[in-house]
């Protein structure tokens, strides 16, 4: 029972959706949150995660494969395009940097809109099966995908919780820091600026891999600059480098959404007005509050202060 | 022709990142309001096309100042991450304002079809007159720019400044004031160039992204100095889009564009005109 969906009625429908869509934010959050760590300055999260989502959707309806093999395959085609797009870390400043994964990430889009004969242009893949692990079906309107895809996000938060105070974590808090004092102490910045960044896609292509099986049709148009913005919100919203900050931080963000269209505004105006709102808020949380809502954990912040209030 | 116009908002990308040294991200949203917004006030943009010139300019150059004040010089000490992620915010602001107002459908000047169609034909070729607009509009820019940079009191500072910030300051160099002309002539050229790819594109809220990216792309293969190197660059993209589009499909234009931002960084970060920049400036 609890794999079928039973609850086909509308509201509950609804608000599994809703359930659904703050857990791939976390996922994308947390991916995010361990990318920023390193001081790489990516927003392509989007990018990730719509490999992710058309590798899902490419794989199980173009080529029959099994959602887990396809699941498999956008995680490794997402690792090898998050080297890539950064591979100038090794000379390029940090905000030339972020241009460069801003470029990326639009282009990639383009190359999904317009390879049509792939990925059926901005008409999109539709059916996409659901999710069957070991031949069984867990479909996308039922609480055991929510209680899934919220695993996924808790597994997340232990690795980054653990890594918190790994010795690689603080490797990663070093490069970030001052990368001249760690290539003195023979920690190389660049290396873990890749280690991590290809952690962070494999995050984001996972998500966009359930988002897939979730919704059931891809197109190019949600996966936009404005989505990797938002997820860029959520990690800054909740203080860069605490995880269970981001988790908050997305599933307010995750709410919004609904919020707006349950007080009576049409679908376009509350993407807009979200869109309005969440970058007065960006521009709010970094003028007034640039270490975040959640300032609990903090191992994090005693090692900005220490250098200058630099993160 | 498009080349050029990214080369016209290269130009004001190199006069803010040079006092700056950061990207600015929101440039191109800035040019693509302040066209929108003369479009709006030109009567729908029936007016002639040197009178839309005027209040976008004025509106780009009043935004950047603002731009400068309120976004920039308050996040001045903080660490390099911040000023970027509020520009990302009001990039998001722009755009969702302007989709409020006119819409996501493309825009275009009535007067852009007309300079379009007509053609003259000088000695043996036959260019349409918005050709000639934008190349004449790209030199006088790019004139005046040259000049104000090199013979100016305001030039000289704003030269100083990108070179050495502290030794500029303390020989007496006004800061507050060189960061706020700089911001205002690099705002007005965005205007420029807003109107200009409005011209030959046509305006939409969203285009202002890609339209950074371009422009920071001509930053990169001019390797961030002069004037020069920058109208050099303009031309060398302009041309080696059209030849790409020529050779391989049309559609994938603005991936060949990334291809080519990647090659820059990974190969020659320092740009062709090949001045090795310190690092970490």
């Amino acid at each position: 029972m609890l794999f079928k969906g039973t609850n086909r009625n509308k509201f509950m429908g609804f608000w599994i959706h809703v359930a659904v869509s703050c857990g791939l934010f976390s996922l994308l959050a947390l991916g995010l949150n361990l990318i920023l760590r390193s001081g790489v300055y990516s927003i392509a999260s989007a990018a990730f995660y719509m490999i992710g989502a058309y590798s899902t959707g490419i794989g199980t309806v173009r080529l029959g494969l099994s959602p887990i093999v396809s699941i498999l395959a956008g995680t490794l085609i997402s690792a090898v395009f998050g080297f890539a797009c950064i591979a100038p870390a090794f000379r390029v400043r940090q905000d030339r940097l972020l241009v460069l994964t801003l470029g990326f990430a639009e282009a990639l889009r383009l190359v999904f809109v317009n390879w049509t004969s792939l990925t059926n242009g901005s008409m999109g893949i539709s059916g996409i099966p659901p999710l069957s692990i070991f031949r069984i079906k867990i479909y996308s309107d039922s609480l055991f995908f929510i209680f899934l895809i919220w695993m996924c996000v808790i597994f997340m938060l232990l690795i980054s919780s653990i890594l918190f105070h790994s010795p690689w974590g603080l490797r990663l808090d070093g490069s970030r820091e001052n990368e001249i004092v760690s290539y003195i102490l023979g920690i190389s910045p660049v290396t873990n600026r890749y280690l991590a960044h290809t952690a962070g896609a494999i995050v984001s292509s996972l998500a966009g891999s359930l988002y897939a099986h979730h919704i059931g049709f891809i197109s190019p148009s949600p996966f936009s600059f404005v989505l990797s913005v938002y997820v860029l919100t959520a990690v800054v919203l909740g203080g860069i480098g605490s995880p269970q900050g981001a988790i908050f931080a997305s599933i307010f963000i995750g709410f919004t959404q609904p919020v707006l269209q349950l007080i009576g505004i049409s679908s376009f105006y509350a993407t807009v007005i979200r869109q309005l709102i969440f970058g007065l808020v960006l521009i709010g949380i970094i003028l007034w509050l640039p270490e975040g809502f959640y300032k609990k954990n903090s191992g994090y912040r005693r090692i900005g202060e220490l250098s200058n209030g630099k993160y | 022709m498009l080349g050029l116009v990214y080369g016209l908002l290269g130009l004001s990308m190199l006069l803010v990142s040079s006092v700056l040294k950061l990207v600015d991200l929101v440039r191109g949203d800035l040019a693509i309001a302040s066209a929108y917004l003369a479009y709006a006030l030109t009567i729908n943009g029936n007016l002639p096309i040197y009178l839309i010139f005027i209040p976008a300019c004025a509106i780009a150059g009043v935004a950047g100042i603002c731009l400068e004040r309120f976004i920039y010089r308050p996040l001045g000490g903080r660490p390099r991450f911040t000023p970027l992620v509020a520009a990302l915010g009001l990039s998001l602001i722009i755009q969702s304002i302007l989709q409020l107002i006119f819409g996501p459908e493309l825009t275009t000047y009535r007067e852009a079809e007309k300079l379009r169609n007509n053609i003259t034909h000088i000695g043996t070729f036959y260019v349409a007159e918005i050709d000639i607009l934008i190349i004449l509009v790209f030199l006088l820019v790019s004139i005046t720019l040259y000049v104000i940079l090199m013979y100016s009191k305001f030039g000289r500072a704003m030269r100083a400044i990108s070179d050495d910030e502290e030794s500029a300051i303390a020989c007496g160099v006004p800061k507050g004031s060189t960061y706020g002309l700089a911001f205002f002539i690099a705002s007005v050229v965005a205007g420029i160039a807003g109107i200009c790819f409005g011209l030959v594109y046509g305006l939409e809220p969203g285009v202002g992204l890609l339209f950074t990216v371009k422009a920071f792309i001509i930053l990169m293969l001019a390797g961030g100095h002069g004037v020069l190197g920058t109208v050099l660059a303009g031309m060398i993209l302009g041309i080696s889009e059209s030849i790409m589009c020529g050779l391989l499909p049309a559609n994938f234009r603005d991936t060949y564009i990334f291809a080519i931002l990647l090659v820059i960084l990974l190969v020659r970060p320092e740009g062709i005109t090949g001045r090795a920049f310190q690092r970490y400036k």
